[in-house]
């Protein structure tokens, strides 16, 4: 029978140890904050669980076997407020809709792409204003909704070097529009499209460069004094959001920063435990976690400080179920908790493909989508926008890795049940390596907050525990098929550069003629940092207006997104090392921060 | 749910603040040296990923090197160069029998950080009455600590030397620490990575 069981207070709680908990934890850990950590899965061991079974193409990359179970909860969807949302009980073909589970939480699975936010996306909203006007705004994005980073790039400069060096990103030294990115690892080496890719886009003025990965590109010790081993270049842990790594060298806190944590005895991890309620006093502070154990009893967990990483809606979800915060109203468009989610890129593109006789694109002993090379010369500000019809931009890659064995989502889109098997992984052969290349360029431009689109709780269905499930409001924007259909002439230009035969340019996108059928594992907002209470739902230190001892951190905390990076990894793990700063302020004199 | 259990502290690889410091000192004054060096000892093997407790930093390198490295550390030195020849603490167990093992080297000490640098030029090993063996050569291993580019004694070598002594707890976390470098995976479900 399940039992109810205070637990002992203790100076900090970590809501979840996935990429920004594990690294806040650690921080916390080593400045002698005791600290519990609450995650809903369990410590994964690279060698001993990930590498006897990580060749399970099936498994892993459809079935998810390492990932969260979407019948313990998930998210309901709809693309406006007139629909009736249907939750996402499935993982299915192509749409993958994976949150992390277990220490390292999404990092265990992710691609691995890195890279910051240049200068512009934490000033979104006054450079645009500044440079183009308020109408040249109100036009590319109607019902706009968004505001400025309550901190700068520069701001953050520190804690980006500090986090890098930690997860040892590889990548560029020598990335123009982000000043000051030396990454502490070489990148990966590139692939025979990624080196045409250079040379065409650098003879058309552009500025290719390596991207920023997290695969650890030589053997290193961080400033933690964790030991980290190399890439194998085992092909296997990339693409998309698959595969594991066996050796550790895929970035991920449970290799990086945790056994630091461990290491100091401070740190006392609740694995396989579910988070389901903050209780607050009647001034609205935080006085205890509630969560789930394995076997099902309630544990009540007090502290004097919470900082939730879990995943993006389920920090609002959990807020607005413990009845924290000003939840959003889109009638009014008032309240801030929940308001203002986005996604960081935004389809439909428009697509130009031309066909390489270099062969082998689909570098078969590739990883976590490495190798690549990008240009941001059409990114973000990077360019004039006088006259165009979007603000922010795309960037074009070309030449990762493919990775994650024959079953990987790109290459094997004959996958099903049906075909699976020695016939299947024959007909990838040709895929794997082939006597030619075709390539896409393919630009999808910001799709930036606007008050149409939000996350609240569903009124229809709950997560197996009888709590309602997040619900989620969003849609594509024009911003991005206009910037897409804007910057397709100089694809074509540079495909053309590199000796492409039969190179083709779609026809213009029509905005929204593709809609959001799934959630992102990057969707920014919904609970975002500010200066403005009425807002923002933090401050800068991530610090909740209304309950000053919770802090959160994460995507959903930033109040803007940029197609600057893929994943959000790298600038939210930014802001986390900020947010730990802030807990250990808060802790040194409660209060609101300054 | 299957997982493996969270690592406890003593089977964590990791180096404390002070060799942590030390060791990237060392690496950005040795990486001009032109003779052979190396972090080997405790110190090394944490940095291969083997879960010991170091309590200092030791340098494999030449005769020549141990003047070498004494002048690019550029500190006041607690032990000058010298011969020197002493008994381990450990005991080397061959064919099912116990001997002493003794190791000989051109030997310094320079505090770099607060941490004592023992510096081993040509060092030998003999066991209980053999003969001394050859002076120990190898190519190193590099790794990246922090921002400094480290020398390390390879750790297939450490990994013969545990096993030539009979020291099997060590030989079996060094065991490990390769197979948690390496395509263990494949091996155990018998797919070739070539």
């Amino acid at each position: 029978m399940s039992q109810v069981i205070e637990e002992k207070p203790t100076d900090a709680v970590v809501l979840g140890l996935g990429a920004m908990g594990g690294d806040i934890a650690t921080k916390l850990t080593l400045a002698g904050v005791k600290t519990v950590g609450i995650e809903k899965g369990p410590y994964w061991d690279f060698q001993k669980d990930f590498a006897p079974v990580k060749y399970d193409e099936w498994g892993i990359a459809w079935m998810r076997k390492f990932d969260h179970s979407l019948t313990v909860s998930t998210f309901s969807i709809r693309n406006n407020s007139t629909q009736m949302a249907l939750p996402v009980r499935r993982n299915t073909l192509g749409q993958i809709h994976t949150l992390g589970n277990g220490v390292g939480g999404a990092t265990q699975h992710y691609g691995g792409q890195m890279g910051r936010f240049g200068p512009w996306v934490y000033q979104m909203k006054s450079s645009t204003v500044s440079r183009y006007g308020q109408a040249f705004l109100d036009a590319a994005v109607p019902h706009e909704d968004i505001f400025d980073f309550p901190v700068t790039y520069e701001d953050l400069l520190p804690y980006y070097k500090d986090w890098e060096m930690a997860w040892g990103v590889n990548g560029t030294d020598q990335q123009p529009f982000y000043p000051d990115s030396v990454y502490p690892k070489p990148p990966q080496p590139p692939t025979p499209g990624g080196q045409a890719f250079t040379e065409a886009a650098g003879a058309r003025g552009v500025t290719p460069q390596p991207m920023a990965g997290a695969p650890a590109t030589k053997p290193f010790t961080n400033q933690y004094g964790v030991q980290v081993n190399a890439c194998v270049y085992d092909g296997w842990c990339g693409e998309g959001c698959n595969f594991v790594c066996e050796t550790g060298a895929k970035a991920n806190p449970a290799f990086r920063t945790v056994p630091a944590a461990i290491k100091t005895g401070n740190l006392d991890m609740r694995l396989n435990s579910y988070v389901f309620r903050l209780d607050t006093d009647s001034s609205g502070r935080v006085t205890a976690a509630r969560y789930y154990d394995s076997e099902g009893n309630v544990h009540v967990q007090p502290a004097s400080v919470f900082v939730s990483t879990i995943w993006g809606f389920n920090t609002v979800r959990l807020m607005l179920i413990s009845k924290i915060g000003n939840a959003y109203n889109p009638t009014t468009v008032s309240g801030s908790l929940g308001r203002g989610i986005a996604q960081p890129t935004g389809a439909p593109g428009r697509n130009v493909t031309g066909t390489l006789n270099i062969g082998a694109n689909a570098y078969p002993s590739g990883n976590s989508q490495g190798g690549g090379i990008h240009i941001l010369d059409l990114a973000d500000d990077n360019f004039d926008h006088t006259g165009k019809n979007y603000i922010g931009g795309s960037r074009v890659i070309v030449g990762q890795y493919a990775g994650g064995g024959p079953g990987c989502l790109g290459i094997a889109t004959n996958a099903s049940p049906a075909n699976v098997g020695s016939a299947f992984k024959a007909k990838q052969k040709d895929v794997f390596i082939p006597p030619k290349t075709m390539l896409t360029l393919s630009g999808a431009g910001n799709c930036p907050p606007v008050t149409d689109y939000y996350v609240d709780l569903d009124p229809h269905y709950d997560d197996i525990y009888g709590d309602p499930l997040a619900r989620q409001t969003l849609d594509n924007l024009a911003n991005g098929t206009n910037c897409a259909n804007d910057q397709a002439p100089l694809y074509e230009a540079i495909l053309n550069k590199m000796g492409a035969s039969n190179v083709t340019v779609a026809q213009p996108a029509a905005p929204l003629s593709v809609h959001v059928n799934n959630w992102s594992h990057h969707t920014r907002g919904g609970a975002r940092i500010g200066t403005d209470p009425t807002l923002s739902v933090f401050n800068k230190w991530g610090q909740c207006w209304t309950s000053q001892n919770l802090f959160a951190v994460g995507e959903i905390t930033e109040p803007v997104g940029s197609c600057t990076e893929t994943g959000g990894t790298h600038p939210a793990g930014a802001l986390a090392l900020l947010t730990a700063d802030g807990i250990q302020k808060y802790l040194a004199s409660p209060g609101l921060l300054a | 749910m299957y997982a493996s259990r969270p690592p406890s502290p003593d089977e964590i690889a990791i180096l404390n603040r002070e060799l942590l410091a030390c060791t990237i000192r060392v690496g950005e004054a040795l990486r001009g040296m032109t003779e052979l060096w190396a972090i080997g000892g405790d110190a090394g093997l944490v940095l291969h990923g083997v879960p010991v407790e170091p309590d200092g930093i030791e340098i494999i390198t030449t005769s020549k090197g141990v003047d070498e490295a004494l002048a690019a550390l550029r500190g006041p030195v607690a032990a000058a160069p010298e011969v020197r020849e002493r008994r381990l603490p450990r005991d080397a167990l061959v064919d099912g029998a116990w001997y002493p093992l003794f190791v000989r080297s051109r030997y310094a000490a320079v505090p770099v950080e607060g941490v004592t640098v023992e510096l081993h030029g040509d060092r030998q090993l003999r066991i209980g009455e053999w003969e001394w063996g050859d002076p120990l050569r190898f190519k190193p291993e590099v790794t990246q600590v922090t921002t400094a580019d480290v020398n390390l004694v390879p750790l297939r070598l450490e990994s013969e030397f545990a096993f030539a002594l009979g020291w099997d707890d060590l030989a079996r976390k060094i065991a490990d620490a390769i197979a948690r470098q390496t395509h263990q995976g494949m091996k155990t479900q018998g797919i070739s990575a070539e």
